[in-house]
């Protein structure tokens, strides 16, 4: 790292993540002026265009890739068209201990003065909320399952490679010849498309613009400057911000910047999930490297220097705040930016590069956040790569996180994508499967599985607030089988499923009719030949996921219950009562139940015969279920970190596990269920069919020791291909023993640099809360036999 | 020959130390030693406490005890074990490794699996103190790719104190399995006061180099971690203190056995 990036570093890394009220006022003011005088589109596309005409530009001294969300780094807009921050909301902002924004007493009356009256009744939070169904509000309160689209925007958007081949004065140009071929007589929506089109077209003339403002204020600081390499680096940058995104591409440094300012445009627009990523960037960045290495215009360490800026600049922009239920089940300031490394050519040809390895060096030294590097591992991968990312896994960052390519291009052809696009998709987020720069992959929302379990022992009573939230299916002394139990299970499940699906339909057409994003839409295939929005089926794939949490958890609870209840001598109203008590005055109960029922994990098919039914009928009640777009629901396995709110909302299960406690996370096991080691946890994995989900996670707590040796990491290469043989999606790795985060509890100020693996991203452990902390500490330690 | 019975205290899967690759490691009851050191304190006796696997039945409520336990065991059970990560053993060159204890402690039955595992093409690895009869090590031999051979003191006076038996035996089967061709790591338990002296070690190195061909050196470093087992099975634990001359660490090992033009790494 040289000291450029050292300086750049040094200043992420410590500026404080801040509201900035900017984006809201002037958002505001021309929806004030304007609202009435536009189409949907239009109006989003000139709000858009206002915002960059206007807003504080940042361009720091050291900086050779330029532009930032916000006024400076780590400064974060509000979204008051999704959802309005209160009074309230930015006080506890500001004051709560963990991930607090900062932002001034006077920026939050200027906030109440200006800003939330106008947006009372307008914000799609508001026009959410005032409709949806009392039986959806129960279950939601109940913490059946989240509702992601209620603060922010669909997000999951991930690029392929077409802004590095053409740059917006061609896109306008395509825009201009869709228009030019409207059919006005036989097409009724033609006048639609023609106002997405238009809207499309202001955008792309305001990100212009918005590069052009950064041209001229490097120039002007070059009159203030003496350096003159300095002088001569503010050359450079006004000549590319000219360059680009105006025109396609002519140089690494361009490509760089050129993604940056539409990272910035999409992220500007609206405050999709997951940010926004640009994919494969080894494969788009590749062509450009070689040929400037060959012409002399670019060394190794010039690359990796503009990467380390663009890694930096990720860092810079802070999860936008969130409230309520979301703030409690994901309170992070990451913003979940994934970047893919390795995997294969669209030809199918391994596309680990020169540029792959910069960008594992890249994340290594800087030891960010964010971005989020992840490796992409096919049977054509070589070992060297995958030796190179162990090495980056060995030091405890909790990235590189690792996937399966073969699996991801099979699970989208199952849904019908062609093989083409496939090769071209990967994933985003945390483990999302899509197909990058062509897609619209929407993650709808958690859904609590075990929760579906204790409401069907319950007779669809919550015990937790004694209120009716589900189906009476039966008191649960009327079963006097474990198939009696299960199929409850299933009709409470399908009752669930359908109620969640129903309101994401209605969600999602309010987006639609809302919400459209039009400068999103330029990039993304094939919203402009279809002149429909990003939002409403504009993407050539429009997919839906519902994100079911906690398999470990009610595998081992079933899995309890057929051993003890139904096969064994446990009196069902004993362990309800066990239950109830929380397990209070039943030490011998729980530790029967701990102790003496196979858990899924241990590759034991006792266990995992019952995951597979679960996953099974997950699948059924959800896969192929219709969305509004003329497309289908899949199914996704992750929980982020909503296995900690969802353990919340659930009482104490037959697992043993206590009241409160987080589920299992994701499709790993139950904390400490699996004691076999990790082959084990590998093969019961593998038994799921993870072609049929968008995505699978498998969280491993290594110790350090495990991975002291060249050949340590070969073994670890080896377990991780072999799950990949067997069919795994997706592997993920903290390497940290307990004393070490023991220690940071205790002095957490001598452990600000302390990254660890929280979900399908890491996280500084500092900022963890207590519960969150406590979930990675009892994650089963794998360590030597 | 599957009906065959033997006594092990676990079943260890991604044992990655215990010889090269993803490994499967059987740990054996019993053994002739009685290394006051030793960390496996658990395989000493040839006794077991449960009749069948406790993990199946349930029949323990705590994994930790498990382990401490044993229990009687048979062919087939083991190699549905070991045949569940075959497919790791596949991608990474790994196989089985027999330990304990010491597996030459049974050695009806470590022969048994040794024949069901070369019938599966599973790759085999012995891990012993080489003290039995020759008979049995020749016997062995025919069926193993790779023994994991200790030397624990080359002094046969200081080899008696510290382990209970002389070193004679030792000695000469692993000059038998080196005349054999058999592939041999020479494993050193590094122990302060015991034998990490420079004049054992020279001696070690020694004898190691006076072997027909040359074997790679594990140096295993004495780690502190046995103590709780001590406690659980009541056993009295007895710290290892340096004593008597300056003990080398296994950097100085390493290099006294380049000297020697031996390769050592640390660890195995």
């Amino acid at each position: 790292m040289n000291d450029r990036i050292n300086r750049l570093r040094q200043e992420s890394f410590e500026a404080k993540p801040s509201i900035s009220i900017e984006r809201a006022l002037l958002e505001t003011e021309f929806y004030q002026d304007n609202a009435d005088n536009y189409s949907l589109p239009v109006l989003r596309a000139l709000t858009f265009k206002h915002i960059c005409e206007n807003k504080s530009l940042y361009l720091g001294p050291d900086e050779l890739i330029v532009g930032e969300r916000g006024p400076s780094p780590k400064s974060v807009p509000t979204f008051p068209e999704l959802t309005c921050h209160s009074v309230e909301d930015l006080k506890i902002l500001k004051s709560r201990e963990m991930t607090p924004y900062d932002i001034s007493d006077t920026d939050i009356a200027i906030y109440a003065e200006k800003v939330i009256p106008y947006w009372e009744g307008r914000s799609m939070r508001d026009r959410i909320f005032s409709k949806v169904p009392e039986d959806w509000k129960l279950a939601y309160e109940a913490g059946l399952f989240t509702e992601f689209m209620e603060q922010r925007a669909p997000g999951h958007t991930a690029l392929d490679g077409t802004i590095y081949r053409m740059g917006m004065i061609d896109l306008k140009a395509r825009i201009a010849d869709r228009i030019q071929r409207l059919d006005y007589d036989s097409d009724p929506q033609a006048a639609d498309r023609y106002e997405q089109l238009k809207a499309m077209d202001i955008t792309c003339d305001a990100i212009i613009i918005f590069a052009a403002r950064h041209a001229e204020l490097a120039e002007s600081l070059i009159k203030q400057t003496a350096d003159p390499e300095r002088v001569q680096e503010l050359k450079t940058i006004a000549y590319v911000c000219r360059n680009v995104p105006a025109k396609a591409p002519q140089t690494f440094h361009e490509a760089i910047q050129m993604y940056w300012f539409v990272h910035l445009g999409i992220i500007t627009e609206l405050n999709g999930w997951d940010a926004m990523t640009p994919g494969h960037i080894d494969h788009h960045l590749i062509p450009f490297y070689e040929k400037e290495i060959v012409d002399g215009t670019l060394t190794r360490e010039g690359a990796k220097e503009l990467m380390s800026c663009l890694w930096i600049k990720v860092n810079n922009q802070t999860a936008p705040p969130k409230v309520g239920v979301t703030a409690k089940e994901s309170g992070t300031y990451n913003d979940f930016t994934q970047i893919n490394l390795g995997g294969l050519y669209p030809d199918g040809s391994d596309a680990s590069n020169e540029v792959s390895l910069i960008g594992l060096e890249v994340s290594d030294e800087l030891h960010l956040l964010q971005p989020q590097p992840s490796v992409h591992i096919s049977s054509k991968t070589p070992d060297a790569f995958l030796t190179a990312a162990s090495k980056v896994i060995r030091k405890g960052y909790g990235y590189p996180s690792v996937f399966n390519t073969e699996m991801v291009v099979k699970e989208q052809l199952r849904v019908g994508k062609s093989a083409q696009d496939a090769l071209e998709g990967g994933t985003s987020g945390c483990i999302e499967t899509g197909a990058f720069g062509k897609e619209a992959y929407i993650l709808t929302g958690y859904f609590n599985v075990p929760k579906v379990l204790e409401l069907t022992l319950n007779n669809g009573t919550d015990p937790l607030s004694g209120k009716q939230v589900g189906l009476k299916t039966g008191p649960v002394e009327s079963f006097s089988t474990y198939e009696e139990l299960y199929s409850a299970f299933l009709k409470q499940l399908h009752y669930f499923v359908d109620l969640k699906i129903r309101v994401n339909n209605y969600i999602e057409q309010m987006y639609a009719n809302y919400s459209p994003a039009p400068f999103l839409s330029v990039v993304i295939h094939d919203c402009i030949e279809k002149g429909q929005d990003y939002y409403n089926s504009g993407p050539r794939y429009n997919t839906n996921y519902i994100q079911c949490c906690g398999i470990g958890t009610v595998t081992d609870s079933l899995s309890a219950l057929r051993t003890h209840v139904f096969g064994g001598e446990l009196d069902m109203a004993e362990l309800m009562a066990a239950l109830e008590a929380n397990f209070e005055g039943f030490d011998d109960l729980r530790s029967q139940l701990q102790h003496q029922t196979p858990f899924y994990g241990n590759d034991d098919d006792r266990a995992d015969m019952i995951m597979l039914d679960v996953y099974g009928d997950l699948f059924k009640a959800i896969d192929g279920k219709p969305n509004t777009k003329g497309t289908v629901y899949h199914l996704n396995m992750l929980s982020t970190t909503c296995h900690i709110y969802f353990g919340k909302m659930l009482g104490a299960t037959p697992n043993g596990r206590r009241a409160h406690l987080p589920e299992s996370d994701g499709t790993s096991p139950s904390h400490g269920a699996d004691v076999q080691g990790p082959t084990a946890v590998v093969k019961s994995l593998s038994k799921m069919d993870q072609s049929l989900s968008g995505g699978t996670l498998l969280n491993q707590r290594f110790l350090p020791d495990v991975l002291a040796s060249d050949q340590d990491l070969k073994n670890l290469g080896s377990l991780i291909r072999t799950y990949f043989k067997l069919g795994g999606h997706h592997m993920q790795f903290n390497v940290v023993d307990t004393a070490t985060l023991r220690k940071a509890q205790a002095n957490p100020d001598d452990y600000k640099n302390l990254l660890v693996r929280v979900a399908g991203y890491s996280d500084y452990f500092v900022d963890l809360d207590k519960d969150h902390q406590e979930e990675i500490i009892r994650r089963t330690e794998q360590g030597l036999p | 020959m599957t009906s065959i019975t033997g006594n092990i205290f676990n079943i260890k899967r991604y044992a990655i130390h215990d010889g090269p690759n993803i490994r499967t490691t059987v740990f054996f009851k019993g053994c002739s030693l009685s290394c006051w050191w030793c960390h496996n304190p658990e395989g000493k006796s040839p006794e077991v406490r449960f009749k069948s696997n406790p993990r199946q039945t349930f029949e323990s409520s705590d994994e930790k005890l498990v382990p401490l336990g044993g229990w009687t065991s048979t062919v087939s059970e083991i190699m549905g074990e070991i045949r569940k990560d075959l497919p790791f053993f596949q991608e990474s060159g790994g196989g089985v490794t027999f330990s304990g204890g010491d597996p030459l402690y049974q050695p009806e039955f470590l022969q048994a699996l040794l024949k069901a595992c070369g019938q599966e093409n599973i790759h085999r690895s012995v891990d012993t103190s080489a003290h039995a009869p020759a008979e049995i090590i020749r016997s062995v031999a025919g069926e193993t790719e790779l023994w994991l051979l200790d030397l624990k003191h080359m002094d046969n006076t200081l080899h008696l104190k510290h382990t209970g038996l002389e070193n004679g035996l030792i000695l000469q089967n692993i000059k038998l399995l080196d005349a054999l061709g058999a592939e041999i790591r020479i494993r050193i338990p590094l122990i302060p006061g015991v034998n990490a002296d420079e004049q054992n070690l020279t001696a070690s190195a020694k004898f190691i180099c006076d072997l027909e061909r040359k074997h790679p050196i594990d140096i295993l470093p004495y780690h502190d971690t046995a103590a709780s087992k001590y406690r659980t099975l009541g056993l009295d634990y007895r710290q290892v203190q340096a004593s008597g001359p300056e003990s080398l660490n296994p950097e100085q090992l390493i290099e006294l056995m380049g000297s020697y033009g031996l390769s050592a790494q640390i660890g195995g």
